[in-house]
């Protein structure tokens, strides 16, 4: 057994503004062990980056609420924990990498100083140290480390998000949360941040939660999957497990929404329908209105997740037999 | 891409920028200020009056008026009378007030210093004022503090600088006692009018300032840098006020133009030595080149300061240089 490192328990988010609620997490249980890669999946809206956000303790302020369960941290809670606290937690232990590398560097400040940012403060060291430091980062992820005083804007989408990992990276953090780190970029480009983030997760030995939409990068780099809908997962388990024998409908949908290069060329099966909107959630299950096999008992009864193996379990009133 | 070293150091990136922007932009301002002298030149002749009838008195004849008109050089035609004015200026003579019996020189040596100190005390309390409060106000999105600076906003932003002006008379002045109404002379003689000659401006960039703050706080970078384990309050001030910083600056260039020209009102409420009570009083006396000498150095003072004001601007935001 591993060590744990994250244990999400029944948590539950809810989105204020306006007049309006947006129910965005809706009871997940979840566990990080130490050097796992864990997938979690997902269309928008499913509640993927709340999640990120959630253990973050990021939430946008007054918006975002956390109204029930907890999340611990080698067995602390965390929402116990003073903004304080956290800050000695974030970017040290648990550090992430964002969705949009255009975005989520300053542009007035030099890229050294935004990798080096987090050095400093956990690690004390002095600006020079740090900058010595910043570069050695900078060459791992495969930049050249004079461009250590270069602004975002003088790098590629793909060279941001590079600078983006040695940010995160920068404190050899025991979780790396990456938020669809590739949706921004050029698949080709996308290839070589998978590549460079399945490299440096073995090397730093670091837990790795990796959102996204994509299948692809979940067979490529986790052990784990957690398929979300509606702000619930719906299936878990061990890839191989999950994606040979997908349980869950909206997890068999998301498979056949691939396109194959190999075999007969097939007509793609699209989900029918729109994805679960948090604010006004359909009662019992809640992919119910899009899913072919729908049953009387689906529309009222929310499924509870049940053990199919060790490595599997999966959350459908169609799979309680 | 360049070297390592400097590549991106301030002097070297101004450096670099400087000489061909620099150039640019005098030819533009050369330009304009072309411009300026000539409306300047026509617009105060189109006024109707006729100086030399007024410099002679009510009681001369039409000879002496002739004479007069001779001697302050009107009798040229329009052409001439400006090229001979563009001369004395490029050799830095602006001219003579027949109305003081000065160089205008002399003149405004003694009153463009006022004006720009009345200006400057104006900008910076305005600019410290707004930027500090409207930064609060963004932080504190929704509260109390917020709801004071939109309301500072509108009430300063509508507010006459005339009225401004002797509702403060009446109060510090007059009822208070506490400041004195007009002249200059001490540090307590710039308060109010400096107060007057700022309010306007302070108003709008706080609302720009407050806006501005609440836009970066939503910017991805702000939750990278709380990722990487900044703490609130150094996101907000070192990582968030930078960029929230920049419309600020791009606006200060025309913003101190128009405070500078709008001391002209309040220099006059307040009896401030200025060149604006010089402008009104020179404007009335039909004194040509006088008018014609402050409206040319009121231009090369926005044009300076828009100047400085994108000088700063590359100094502010690395992605901005000049071409």
């Amino acid at each position: 057994m591993k060590e744990e490192l994250i244990r999400i328990e029944n948590l539950w988010v809810e989105y204020h503004s306006g007049g309006a609620v947006a129910k965005a997490l809706n009871g997940i249980n979840l566990t990080i062990n130490k050097g796992e890669a864990l997938g979690l999946v997902g269309e928008s809206g499913a509640g993927k980056t709340t999640t990120a956000l959630s253990i973050m303790q990021l939430l946008p302020r007054e918006v975002g609420r956390i109204t029930q369960g907890d999340i611990f941290y080698h067995g602390e809670s965390m929402l116990k924990k003073k903004d304080k606290e956290m800050n000695t937690i974030r970017g040290n232990k648990i550090s992430m990498v964002f969705a949009n590398p255009l975005t989520s560097l300053n542009p007035v400040f030099t890229v050294g100083h935004q990798i080096a940012m987090g050095l400093r403060k956990h690690q004390k060291l002095s600006k020079k140290e740090a900058a010595q430091e910043a570069a050695k980062l900078l060459e791992t992820v495969g930049i050249a480390k004079y461009r250590l005083d270069d602004y975002p804007h003088q790098f590629s989408g793909g060279m941001r998000q590079r600078v983006g990992i040695a940010a995160a990276l920068a404190c050899s953090p025991e979780v790396l949360i990456a938020d669809e780190p590739t949706t921004a970029l050029d698949v080709t480009i996308q290839a070589q941040i998978l590549e460079l983030m399945k490299k440096l997760q073995h090397e730093y030995d670091t837990s790795l939660i990796m959102i996204t939409h994509n299948l692809g990068i979940i067979a490529e780099l986790c052990e784990k999957v957690a398929i979300m809908y509606g702000g619930e997962i719906v299936e878990y388990g061990s890839v191989q497990e999950v994606f040979e024998n997908p349980l869950h409908w909206y997890t068999y949908g998301l498979l056949h929404a691939i396109p194959q290069l190999e075999g007969e060329r097939k007509p793609l099966e699209s989900i029918p329908g729109l994805v679960a909107n948090a604010q006004t959630l359909p009662e019992g299950c809640k992919f119910h209105p899009r899913c072919a096999h729908c049953t009387e008992k689906c529309k009222t009864t929310i499924p509870t997740m049940i053990r199919i193996s060790d490595n599997h379990y999966v959350a459908c009133c169609g799979a309680e037999v | 891409m360049g070297g390592p070293v400097c590549e991106n150091s301030l002097i070297c990136r101004l450096e670099k920028v400087m000489k061909k922007y620099i150039f640019k932009r005098l030819l533009a301002s050369i330009v304009v200020l072309i411009g300026v002298s000539i409306i300047a030149f026509v617009l105060v002749r189109l006024g109707g009056g006729d100086p030399a009838r007024m410099m002679a008195g009510d009681t001369a004849t039409e000879a002496e008026v002739e004479e007069m008109r001779i001697r302050m050089g009107l009798d040229k035609s329009w052409p001439e009378q400006y090229v001979t004015y563009i001369k004395g200026v490029l050799k830095g003579d602006l001219g003579y007030s027949w109305n003081y019996s000065m160089e205008v020189t002399t003149l405004l040596a003694t009153r463009l210093p006022q004006t720009l100190i009345l200006s400057l005390f104006g900008f910076c309390w305005a600019c410290l004022f707004s930027v500090i409060f409207g930064m609060v106000a963004g932080i504190k999105q929704g509260t109390i503090v917020d709801f004071g600076a939109m309301m500072f906003a509108v009430i300063g932003q509508s507010m006459s600088t005339v009225w401004l002006g002797f509702l403060l008379i009446l109060v510090f002045g007059v009822k208070l006692g506490w400041l004195p109404i007009q002249g200059m002379g001490s540090l307590k003689h710039i308060i109010m009018p400096g107060l007057c000659v700022g309010f306007g401006y302070a108003a709008s960039q706080t609302r720009l300032m407050r806006s501005s703050i609440v836009d970066v706080m939503r910017e991805d970078y702000v939750t990278a840098a709380r990722a990487r384990g900044i703490s609130k309050g150094v996101t907000y001030m070192k990582y968030a006020f930078r960029n929230a910083l920049l419309p600020i600056v791009t606006s200060i260039g025309v913003q101190f133009g128009t405070l500078f020209a709008g001391a002209v009102v309040v220099e006059n409420i307040f009896n401030w030595p200025g060149m604006g009570a010089l402008l009104t009083q020179s404007i009335g006396a039909r004194d040509y080149q006088l008018v014609q000498s402050i409206l040319l150095i009121s231009s090369v003072t926005l044009v300076c300061s828009n100047f400085l004001a994108d000088l700063l601007y590359t100094v502010v935001d690395p992605r901005i240089s000049f071409r």
